[in-house]
């Protein structure tokens, strides 16, 4: 439901009424994060620890290897005793080691929990044992019992702002009688998971939904849900209606092959909203090679007709997408390029990052022809930045980057653009056209061409640099040309032609009809973070709810029998999902996110000779897209 | 690794053996749980009829009775047979002194020793006898009187009363919760199984013993076609697998019988 899962490093709240199994969910999140070798810490004000581990136990084994904090006051002594700071008192143990009797208050002393003694614990124990998930269980408990002296409603939200200020992705359970009241300190949290239970003829029936998760998309349908023998176990087959607590139509599971038809509408409004954002991004200066990479690589995938992979890669390609744009708002202020165009792609970005994005309709993944022109011509409105053109003696076309699916002037099927310049800082020695040599290790670094000429930094859209702090060096070492040639890494034919800086992610090339002109370069240097990386890059977060399909006994929930777990290709219907399948390694994700405030200097490298006139970015064939959320009720 | 249940015999049964099957066996012991129900619903029923059935087991029991006096309750049940006789009560219930309430009172006074309903139903209450309660108070009371043999099971008859009579240690309400919270610990600890028993309330607000308790049962009655019903539902119960729907029940000389 939430396409992958939860945005790290952000505070999320589970909301609901008693017993909807909200500390359910959240021990689920960090059993998952155990599972995957994480340190993860429940803070429990509510449920002692020692009923906690047993009332959960069908989450073992990952359970005893979450650590618990006991936050829970101690009896009061009603009489002057010392008042110790929780935090020197008690510490996080591992479930495993909890004993089966609740905790005695000690005789001669009080603990007293207070807000600011957890906040110091928390931040003391996350830096120690590195704690990549957390569970504050909950936050109702903490304004009803450590607030003393404070108003419960301006605690909570400092307290959410200081576990925003923490960068752990942590969840928050929240009590809520009510299904419509939203509180003030709500509003902080990065998003929001409500749990429903409703009457209907006498039966208990349980609905889970996603109430906001800010600037991502997400799935907007109610979904039946029962607590289950191993857990939430969660209905994606069907929708519940909210007004007559009805079981829905359920939505006819997808197949990925069709006959060759024309491109379901879904589908391209898949890309249609990615394409706005990641032309947004490029016209505020973003580098967004990470996005093109993953889509890039889905193009590769659905050449080679690996269908399933093709999702992940949208999928992933989304979550960056969405990744850059928080990057983006949430860092330093970036240097926007001057021009109109620019503010309002950043007005949009923003726009986005604050509201909370529909759901996209299930889509179907169209036969191949029909999807690689489509990622092609995904590409093709995406342009990566372009260099200025340069005066060559032979214009070559394969220099040609970022070409454009209308004026693609490759022969070869659009599937292979030359991708990303190299946005890597501009070290001397580099030739210019060539990405920075000392990375790309194929690159003798002894070819000691001039310095690559500095574009403007950060403007890597079509906007062309000055031509003249460029024009002079790349004159000048014509010699250099040459010396690129002897260079094993690019096999171009014509010898006078610089070497182009495309690109070739690695998964897309095999499939690439065998151009002769396309240089076959190893990847760049910043480039060559992205596609080497998508090889060794992990999936990314596997979503938290565990889709369990086990007849086990309906003593609660009305929600009907689960159907059997599908095969790994968008198996429900739902948004592209990244694959369901468990046993995901650690999300390597965050790190791409850094890219682009780590990434300085763009290098607008220019290959000498390259270019042939540069086309204009092209206008958008499409009007922008407005998904409108499917019905879900 | 195979878990087995490590609460199977842990089991608590309530004395109303329709409630220990929903329960999936009884209540998870040394844990406080809530009765909602109104007026006349039943819940003070529900809470003898445990205390009852620890009786019947050779443990201690006690009552906290502030609704109702313990003379009142035990003429309640008298045209029932039951003998109550024998159960430990701490007479909370503020009685006469509500109309001496004008006065502020500050101090916190120690409260009589727990006396069984014979006892009590022997004397008469003198206004100067009555004490002030707060929920201070009854922790208080309850750690005196358990220094030497633990309650196995307590019956709060209401939280409801003792919240509108207690006498407030501030006004913070803040402090009314953190005292709630120290007297079911303060159970929990010494083992005890609770019952507390509570009037709805504005269903928008939350309070203490909602969120301390670790599962409620909710009595309720209403007109179904031609009739008026008595249902009981589970409205929560953590860590136990239970019966989550609706179902009716008569009161009677057994006490509460489900259908």
């Amino acid at each position: 439901m939430l396409e992958g899962g939860l945005v790290p490093r952000r505070p999320y709240l589970i909301v609901g009424a008693s017993g909807t199994g909200k500390t359910t969910l959240a021990l689920q999140f960090l059993c998952e994060g155990a599972r995957r070798g994480e340190h993860v810490l429940l803070v429990t004000l509510e449920e002692p620890p020692n009923e906690a581990r047993v009332n959960h136990r069908a989450l073992q084994p990952d359970l005893d290897r979450v650590e618990v904090f006991d936050a829970i006051p101690d009896i009061m002594r009603y009489e002057r005793t010392p008042f110790k700071d929780i935090a020197s008192v008690r510490s996080a143990t591992p479930f495993g080691i909890v004993p089966p009797d609740i905790r005695r208050t000690p005789e001669l002393s009080s603990v007293e929990v207070t807000i600011t003694a957890l906040e110091q614990m928390l931040r003391t124990e996350v830096l120690r044992r590195n704690y990549t998930r957390v569970v504050i269980d909950s936050l109702t408990a903490l304004q009803y019992f450590c607030m003393k002296g404070f108003d419960p409603t301006a605690g909570a939200q400092t307290f959410l702002r200081f576990l925003s200020d923490l960068r752990v992705t942590t969840l928050l359970t929240v009590e809520s009688p009510l299904e419509d009241l939203d509180t003030p300190e709500r509003m902080l949290a990065r998003g929001e998971i409500r749990l429903f239970r409703w009457e209907l003829d006498g039966m208990s029936v349980r609905a889970i939904g996603v109430e906001k998760f800010r600037g991502s998309p997400h799935d907007v349908r109610l979904h039946p849900y029962r607590i289950g023998p191993r857990g939430i176990d969660i209905n994606l087959d069907v929708t519940i209606s909210r007004d007559t607590r009805q079981i829905l139509e359920p939505i006819v599971p997808v197949v990925a092959v069709s006959p060759p038809a024309p491109v379901p509408p879904g589908f391209v409004s898949l890309l249609d909203p990615l394409t706005e954002e990641v032309r947004d991004l490029v016209a505020v200066g973003v580098d967004v090679t990470p996005v093109r990479t993953e889509v890039e690589t889905a193009l590769g995938a659905a050449t080679a007709n690996v269908m399933d992979e093709v999702s992940t890669h949208l999928a992933r390609a989304t979550a960056l997408t969405v990744g850059l744009a928080e990057s983006l708002l949430e860092g330093p202020s970036p240097p926007i390029p001057r021009s109109d165009d620019a503010e309002a792609a950043f007005r949009r970005i923003r726009q986005r990052a604050e509201g909370s994005r529909a759901g996209i309709a299930p889509t179907e993944l169209p036969p191949r022809e029909a999807l690689t022109s489509q990622l092609s011509r995904f590409l093709g409105l995406v342009a990566p930045p372009t260099p200025p053109p340069v005066p060559a003696p032979e214009p070559a076309p394969t220099e040609l980057r970022a070409a454009p699916a209308a004026p693609n002037p490759s022969p070869a099927p659009s599937p292979e653009p030359p991708s990303a310049e190299a946005p890597a800082a501009p070290t001397p020695g580099a030739p210019p056209g060539l990405p920075d040599v000392g990375v790309v290790p194929e690159l003798p670094a002894a070819d000691a061409p001039p310095p690559l000429p500095v574009a403007p930094p950060l403007l890597l859209h079509g906007t062309v640099p000055e031509p003249t702090p460029l024009t002079a060096p790349i004159d000048a070492p014509s010699e250099a040309r040459a010396e690129e040639r002897a260079l094993p890494t690019t096999p171009v034919p014509s010898a006078a032609v610089p070497t182009s800086i495309a690109v070739a992610p690695p998964v897309a090339t095999p499939h690439e009809p065998a151009v002769p002109s396309v240089p076959v370069i190893p990847a760049e240097v910043g480039a060559s973070e992205t596609p080497a990386a998508p090889k060794k890059r992990r999936r990314t977060t596997t979503p938290r709810k565990k889709v369990v399909k086990e007849p086990a006994p309906a003593l609660d929930g009305a929600a009907p029998p689960t159907p059997e777990p599908t095969a790994s290709p968008p198996a429900t219907g739902e948004v592209v999902p990244p694959d369901t399948t468990p046993a995901k390694p650690k999300r390597r994700a965050p790190r791409k996110r850094k890219a682009p405030s780590v990434v300085a200097a763009e290098v607008v490298a220019v290959p000498a000779g390259a270019m042939v006139e540069r086309p204009d970015p092209p206008v958008a064939a499409d009007p922008p897209p407005n998904p409108s959320p499917p019905e879900g009720a | 690794m195979s878990w087995v249940d490590p609460l199977a015999e842990q089991r608590v049964s309530t004395g109303t053996p329709g409630l220990d099957r929903m329960l999936g066996g009884g209540l998870i012991a040394g844990r406080p749980y809530l009765v909602t129900g109104g007026t006349g619903s039943g819940k003070t029923l529900l809470g003898l009829t445990f205390l009852l059935e620890g009786l019947r087991r050779g443990e201690d029991v006690l009552l906290v009775a502030v609704d109702e006096p313990p003379s009142e309750i035990l003429e309640n049940v008298r045209s029932f047979g039951w003998d109550l006789s024998a159960v430990k009560t701490l007479d909370a219930n503020p009685g006469t002194r509500a109309i001496k309430r004008s006065a502020a009172v500050q101090e916190i006074r120690a409260m009589n020793d727990l006396k069984t309903m014979r006892e009590m139903s022997q004397e008469t209450k003198r206004s100067a006898d009555a004490e002030d309660i707060s929920i201070q108070s009854i922790q208080l009371k309850l750690r005196q009187q358990m220094q030497g043999t633990p309650f196995r099971r307590v019956v709060v008859d209401s939280i409801t009363s003792v919240r509108r009579f207690a006498v407030k240690s501030s006004v913070d309400p803040q402090a009314e919760r953190t005292e709630i919270q120290s007297l079911l610990r303060f159970l929990s600890e010494s083992g005890t199984t609770t019952l507390i028993t509570a009037t709805p309330s504005d269903p928008a607000v939350l309070t203490a013993e909602e969120i301390l308790t670790r599962g409620e049962v909710l009595l309720t009655r209403k007109w179904i076609a031609d009739r008026s019903v008595r249902q009981l539902k589970i409205v929560r119960m953590r860590g136990a697998a239970h019966d989550p729907e609706r179902r009716p029940f008569v009161i009677s000389p057994q006490g509460i019988v489900l259908g």
